[in-house]
């Protein structure tokens, strides 16, 4: 392959997933490069060279910015092998992980074990020291109480491998005075230790969320401090002197220096990339609404796009009873994927997930010892997977095999394969149209008025028929489905986040202080955006929101407010900038009306309490376009295939190669469009147009075309 | 099976789309209530469920929020519809309805239900029950524990109309709001609830303009006939027969006496007796239970056992019969107090259920006895740092028993329901009290095989001038059993200690009650501190039988004394804290012949 | 054997239970009288009636009674 060996730069972003790590690589006339290498899960940083080895990017100074999306930090808490954490408490409550928020996930499962915290009791140490709600201190912490609580982490750490310390005091978002003596008590005394506090990693209300981010961010810190450095080593070795980073859970790119310090934040990394190219790819083709489904093998992510921007969450759960309470990308995960597993429940019903047969043994018709039906072989099965062009044709499917895992399954529905493997496609497509109803309707949006960005290897055979079965307005599938979360890292912004916890009634003369803070908050955020860039040229805008609720309520809903640059993703909304004057009763004014839209009513007379403010400061990436097929010159012939559409009719298809479409044209369906790492399904009475960006977009058909 | 489904293979497949789809918007109705819920108990401790109900106003799809109103969900909209008379209903009308006398489980369980209409034909209903923090009568936080009639529970509302054709009916509104001690909250958990009704009729609608009103009520039909079929088939798997168990309300708040619950079993084919009728007279106390309350403790055990899968409707109800005549504990007769029937007796019904009865035909799906206790303590007062009035009604984890495959969890919301803790953040940010701890109890869980769960204990300071608490629990005077050997739990305690002094004694000696665990309105003030210990649960077979290096890892923890490992599991701890195997064989040899 | 009518005034807003299962009646009521006791009853609708015989047999005193026990009392339709 011909090196690019000029001195012009060249963007690297990695996907590096459980599986596989992907790379993708834009050079400076828009030319892609492309690689798909198996990952190393223990040393991670191995793949991600190796695909760049391989990928005909020369490592070096022609790299200008070398980004990863990683799932090291989610691994590390699914699996377990985190650091030995010691966690601090206000003495009496250190039993906080153990006591959590004392419900179950399933109603009726009386047989379910409780997560086990990522601390044992022996190792939490109460600290004598007492703050109360409104930030008064009850029960100072003397001198001597932090150095007996040192002089106990230190005999509790003594032998310990990488060991960490968790602190999280009682209503330390109110009052961290506590919470940083106790951090410099050990910092001076024992250096070596990382030490992750609770009013800087999650300063909100509820300790035991903010307790157990807390921990969580300690619990990974060692190991990814280990991965940063040597990817920084790594690096530095083959002179990448650029801007070298990974991907953050709230979608914006970080230094590996700062991802280390504060490793909690990427836990959600390796998905952030993959919504992060969904927004861009709705971008694209300009769309203000759309929901994005990233469905893989075993999963499918979930994200919302309105106004043009992605969603945000406070709230995410690693396992039940363990949530991670952090703004992160509003992402909804269902275990439905080209590899879940259908069966048959004993009142007869067919259920398809959240069991996966994931990549081993994976599908049946992988051939590699599966023998459970699963979406796949569905799909393999009503033709319109092709079994010699899977994976760039690097694996060939069987169908017997597919048909032999299904025989069962169709047995007992009373069915014909054929009708089985329909109704296996039909109950996962269901299965994501709740997804998307669940996270479109928790916002009071409307799905119909939503387009979908449908990727991952599995998404683009299933969008057009989800949308279909909801009516959603068009579907959009991106260019190289399979590889799009690498993407998404190149194309990512940088970022900085940050809350404080302010709690005013907004009919109170105590709300005067509100756009004062908030405007501190911006400026703050702003700066330590401006550190951590290398162009002071970089434009930075910061927005900014007050999360408000009816006094009483519970929880929150954030209201953007403005600062800086004018939010384009804002247009539509009143802004309100911070210095005027009649800020609070605007701000008031449209915690009504955001209230209305989400649950159907206001109530006008009651009255407002804020809880926190919070900043974004976002540095957008330097735009690049991209040419991600070689396009027209292609040669390969389209063919007609059958395959079984809706309601047991098998219809001829046309098959068509992705990189033999010209910019503008229309498939008509029946249609199979396929490329190396995905294959798009277009039903009859669709049609598929290449867009400029060279997305698909797929609608019902108008009346021209091929 | 094939009768379940005669519209055919291809209609399965549907109906399972459509049964998801109906999950769907009670899930979604459910979330609506809970970002906009004023009490704790619903936006914290989501003590609610939500429902849809075909045109008939049977359960079709709840949203399983709180197992413990599955009778009322399958009965209150009912009581509704026919009293009211399904002609009298119009487009817009909301009806709330509380009457723990008309299908209710007990009165702080509000039900809202709104009739959704299809090109002016009735099609279906939606509805919501929630439990409100504080409906009036004897004591703040309504759950008088010394009640001894229904009238000092509450405001009782029969079927009552909300919003007639869309506008609010101020009358209404109006008495609701005068007779609750904390109007704001009723206001703003009302409108959640509301709100939630809203979210439902929208996507409900939607399914109707797919279906059309008859096509949408067919389909409902096969969802019930679905469920009933996979409980038949469930209890045709189990062996014919007469089972029995005993167990009982220690005392009513009103005298020193147990009242006992008698349950028979009858396994008849595919259909299933629960049989109550030796049970005790109903008490005198707020320990009764509404018909509802019985069948709901009786359809729950049986789900826990049999069936977690099924789908949650009208269905699972036919095959099963529950016999509680009325007069008895378990069927209340007017107008006796039932408010804890739905917290303390239906946990004990259900447990009773799943680890005395059925734990004799399916011991490896049974459990031991849990703390077994709502453990309701209820208070209010004016806050100092805002001069309002507040009320809250609390609820405590405890441990659960154990099972053939596991421990039991510590710190776990008694069985029948499925609700969360107040944060202690929320919880000193909204009412004047200062924990002093909130930790498990350590060296409390019944031993066995497996284990029981740790219960917790919290100690609270009264930070306001004054505090009127009172409580309604179970478990202080007999202990949480343990079944196949294990040993029983620790009980429950409810102490108090005045400002300055540390010692604590119980509220019945302090205050000279008649309980331990149930009384009302006892005034606390600025300094004094309360100490609840939540129990803990009972073992699951032979402790010696133990893993001793679970032994040796609860004890490292501290879950388990040094001194219990060795007694009742018999199990040596060595100096350095390490498991000393040759002498725990020895001592266990010992023990299994009786010797220690 | 027949159903009947709850006659109650609107303003009456007492309640009445079934005399076998114990639910509260609700609008009407089936009504029998026991071929065992000759007491009659008040019941929820015939299952209940046929759950009254088929406990009686099951506790030996009483003849079988065909039919299944089991139901739903919020589908009975009058006949």
């Amino acid at each position: 392959m011909s090196r690019t060996g000029d001195a012009t730069a060249w963007r690297v972003g990695v996907d590096n997933g459980g599986t596989f790590t992907d790379l993708v690589a834009v050079g400076p006339r828009g030319d892609v490069r492309l690689r798909k290498v198996p990952s190393t899960p223990f040393r991670p940083a191995d793949a991600t060279f190796a695909a760049l080895e391989l990928s005909g990017v020369e490592p070096g100074p022609g790299i200008d910015s070398f980004i990863l999306g990683t799932t090291i930090a989610t691994n590390v808490l699914i699996q377990r092998r985190g650091a030995p954490v010691v966690l601090l408490t206000t003495a009496g409550f250190e039993d906080v992980l153990y006591i959590q928020r004392i419900d179950r996930s399933g109603l009726y499962d009386l047989q379910w074990v409780k997560a086990e915290p990522y601390v044992p009791r022996n190792m939490v140490v109460g600290v004598a020291e007492r703050v109360l709600s409104d930030g008064s201190v009850r029960k100072p912490l003397t001198a001597e109480e932090a150095g007996r609580v040192v002089e106990r982490v230190r005999e509790l750490t003594v032998g310990e491998e990488k060991p960490a310390v968790a602190v999280s005091l009682l209503f330390s978002y109110v009052n961290d005075s506590h919470e940083q003596a106790l951090a410099e008590a050990l910092t001076a005394a024992l250096p070596d230790l990382p030490v992750s506090i609770s009013s800087e990693v999650a300063p909100v209300w509820r300790e035991y969320e903010r307790t157990n981010t807390t921990v969580m961010d300690a619990y990974v810190k060692p190991i990814v401090s280990d991965f940063t450095s040597s990817l920084a080593q790594e690096c530095t070795s083959r002179s990448m002197l650029g801007w070298n980073g990974l991907l953050r859970s709230n979608g914006g790119q970080v230094s590996l220096r700062d991802a280390a310090e504060r490793p909690v934040e990427i836990v959600l990394s390796g998905l952030a990339a993959g919504m992060i190219a969904g927004a861009h790819f709705a971008q694209a083709v300009k769309t203000d609404k759309a929901v994005t489904l990233d469905m893989g093998g075993t999963s499918a992510d979930v994200g919302v796009i309105t106004d043009g921007e992605l969603q945000f969450s406070g709230l995410f759960e690693v396992e039940f009873g363990l949530p991670l309470a952090l703004p992160i990308l509003d992402v909804t995960t269902i275990g439905a994927g080209g590899g879940s597993v259908a069966s048959v429940d004993s009142g007869g019903l067919l259920k398809v997930g959240p069991e996966s047969a994931g990549a081993v043994p994976g599908p049946a018709c992988y051939g590699l010892g599966g023998r459970a039906p699963t979406v796949t072989d569905a799909n393999l099965l009503m033709g319109r997977l092709n079994p010699d062009y899977f994976l760039n044709g690097e694996m060939r499917l069987d169908a017997r095999r597919a048909e032999r895992s299904i025989q069962p399954l169709a047995r007992a529905l009373g069915l014909d394969v054929a009708d089985a493997a329909e109704a296996v496609v039909s109950v996962s497509i269901e299965n994501m149209a709740g997804a998307i109803r669940l996270v479109t309707v928790d916002r009071g949006l409307d799905y119909r008025e939503f387009d979908l960005v449908a990727y991952g290897g599995a998404g683009p055979l299933h969008g057009a028929e989800i949308a279909l079965r909801m009516g959603m307005r068009r579907v959009v599938v991106p260019p190289n489905p399979g590889l799009v979360s690498a993407y998404g890292t190149l194309i990512a912004s940088q970022r900085v986040d940050r809350r404080v916890t302010l709690v005013r009634r907004l009919d109170h003369i105590e709300s005067e202080d509100i756009p004062v803070e908030l405007a501190r908050l911006a400026n703050e955020t702003a700066k330590e955006l401006g550190v951590q860039l290398r162009r002071v040229d970089s434009e930075v805008g910061v927005t900014t929101f007050v999360a408000c609720r009816y006094l009483g309520q519970n929880y929150e809903q954030e209201i953007r407010t403005e600062f800086g640059h004018v939010d384009r993703s804002f247009e539509l909304a009143v802004a309100i900038p911070p210095d005027a004057a009649d800020f609070v009763a605007r701000l008031a004014d449209r915690y009504h009306e955001t209230h209305k839209a989400a649950y159907g009513y206001d109530m006008r007379d009651q009255p407002i309490q804020s809880i926190y403010l919070g900043a974004t400061a976002l540095s957008p990436s330097p735009k690049m376009s991209i040419r991600p097929y070689s396009g027209e010159g292609s040669t390969h012939s389209p063919s007609v295939r059958s395959v079984l559409a809706s309601a047991g009719e098998w219809v001829d298809a046309l098959v068509v190669r992705r990189d033999c479409l010209a910019r503008g044209e229309t498939i008509n369906g029946p249609a199979v469009i396929e490329e190396a790492d995905s294959t798009t399904w277009v039903p009859p009475g669709f049609s598929a147009e290449v867009h400029e960006s060279q997305c698909l977009t797929i609608e019902p058909t108008k009346r021209q075309g091929r | 099976m094939d009768g379940a489904a005669s519209g055919g293979a291809v209609d399965r497949v549907g109906l399972t789309l459509l049964y998801k789809r109906l999950r769907n918007i009670c899930d979604e109705m459910a979330f609506a209530m809970m970002r906009t819920a004023y009490s704790p108990i619903f936006s914290e401790g989501l003590d609610f469920s939500t429902l849809v109900l075909d045109r008939n106003g049977r359960l079709v799809a709840t949203a399983g929020i709180n197992p413990a109103m599955l009778g009322a969900s399958l009965y209150a909209a009912t009581w509704i519809i026919r009293e009211v008379g399904q002609e009298n209903f119009s487009l817009g009308d909301v009806f709330v309805h509380n009457d723990p006398y008309r299908g209710g489980s007990h009165m702080p369980e509000h039900m809202l239900v709104t009739p959704v209409y299809h090109d002016g034909e009735l099609a279906a209903y939606v509805g919501n029950i929630a439990h409100l923090a504080e409906i009036g009568g004897m004591a703040p936080g309504s759950f008088a524990a010394t009640a001894t009639d229904v009238f000092q529970e509450g405001l009782r509302l029969p079927p009552t109309k909300l919003f007639d054709r869309g506008e609010p009916v101020r009358d209404v509104w109006r008495i609701m709001l005068t007779n609750h001690r904390t109007p704001d909250n009723t206001w703003g958990d009302i409108h959640a609830m509301l709100g939630s009704l809203r979210v439902g009729e929208r996507r409900l609608a939607d399914m109707l303009s797919e279906r059309g009103v008859d096509g949408l009520n067919e389909a409902f039909e096969q969802i019930i006939d679905y469920a009933e079929a996979y409980m038949r088939e469930e209890i045709r798997r189990l062996p014919d027969g007469i089972y029995t168990g005993e167990d009982c309300m220690e005392d009513d708040g009103i005298s020193d006496r147990p009242y006992w619950i008698r349950s028979r079993i009858i396994v008849d084919g595919d259909e299933l007796i629960f049989d109550y009728s030796r049970s005790d007279a109903q008490a005198v106390g707020p320990i009764n239970a509404p018909y509802v309350v019985t069948l709901s403790a009786s359809l729950n055990g049986l789900l826990y056992v049999l069936a977690r899968d099924v789908p949650v409707n009208a269905g699972i109800v036919r095959p099963v019969r529950v016999v509680a005549p009325a007069g008895t504990i378990t069927c209340v007769k007017l107008p006796g107090p039932c408010v804890g029937g739905q917290t303390e007796f239906q946990p004990r019904v259900m447990e009773l259920v799943v680890g005395q009865i059925l734990s004799q035909i399916l011991p490896e799906r049974a459990s031991a006895a849990s703390g077994n206790t709502s453990l309701n303590f209820l208070f209010g007062g004016v806050d100092p740092r805002n001069g309002e009035y507040y009320a809250h009604y609390h609820f405590e984890g405890m441990g659960w028993g154990g099972r053939a495959e596991s421990d039991g969890n510590s710190a776990q919301i008694v069985p029948h329901a499925n609700c969360r803790n107040t944060p202690v953040e929320i919880f000193e940010t909204k009412w004047p009290w200062v924990h002093e701890n909130y930790r498990l109890n350590d060296d409390s869980a019944g031993a066995g095989r497996h284990r029981g769960g740790l219960g917790i204990e919290r100690i609270l300071e009264v930070a306001g001038d004054v505090i009127t608490v009172s409580a309604l629990c179970e478990r202080m005077k007999r202990s949480p059993w343990g079944i196949f050997g294990g040993s029983e739990g620790s009980r429950t305690n409810l102490e108090v200690s005045p400002a300055g002094s540390g010692d604590y004694r119980t509220f019945q000696e302090a205050f000279g009650l008649v309980s331990p665990s149930k009384f009302t309105n006892i005034r606390l003030h600025r300094g004094d501190r309360v100490r609840i210990t939540s129990p803990s649960g009972g073992g699951y077979g032979d402790p010696l039988e133990r893993d001793p290096y679970a032994v040796a890892r609860d004890v490292e923890l501290g879950f388990v004394g040094r001194s219990s490992a060795r007694a009742h599991y018999g199990v040596v701890i060595d100096a350095k804290g390490d498991l000393d195997e040759e002498a725990t064989t020895e001592l266990r040899g010992r023990l299994a012949d009786g010797v220690e | 054997m027949a159903w009947n009518d709850l006659a109650k005034l609107w303003h009456d807003t007492t309640v009445d239970y079934c005399d076998v299962c114990g639910n509260l009646l609700i609008a009407r009521f089936w009504g029998f009288v026991s071929a065992a006791t000759g007491e009659s009853k008040r019941c929820c609708d015939e299952r209940c009636e046929r759950l009254y015989y088929r406990l009686r047999e099951i506790d030996g005193n009483a003849q079988a009674v065909p039919g299944g026990i089991s139901g739903d009392q919020a589908e009975a339709k009058p006949r």
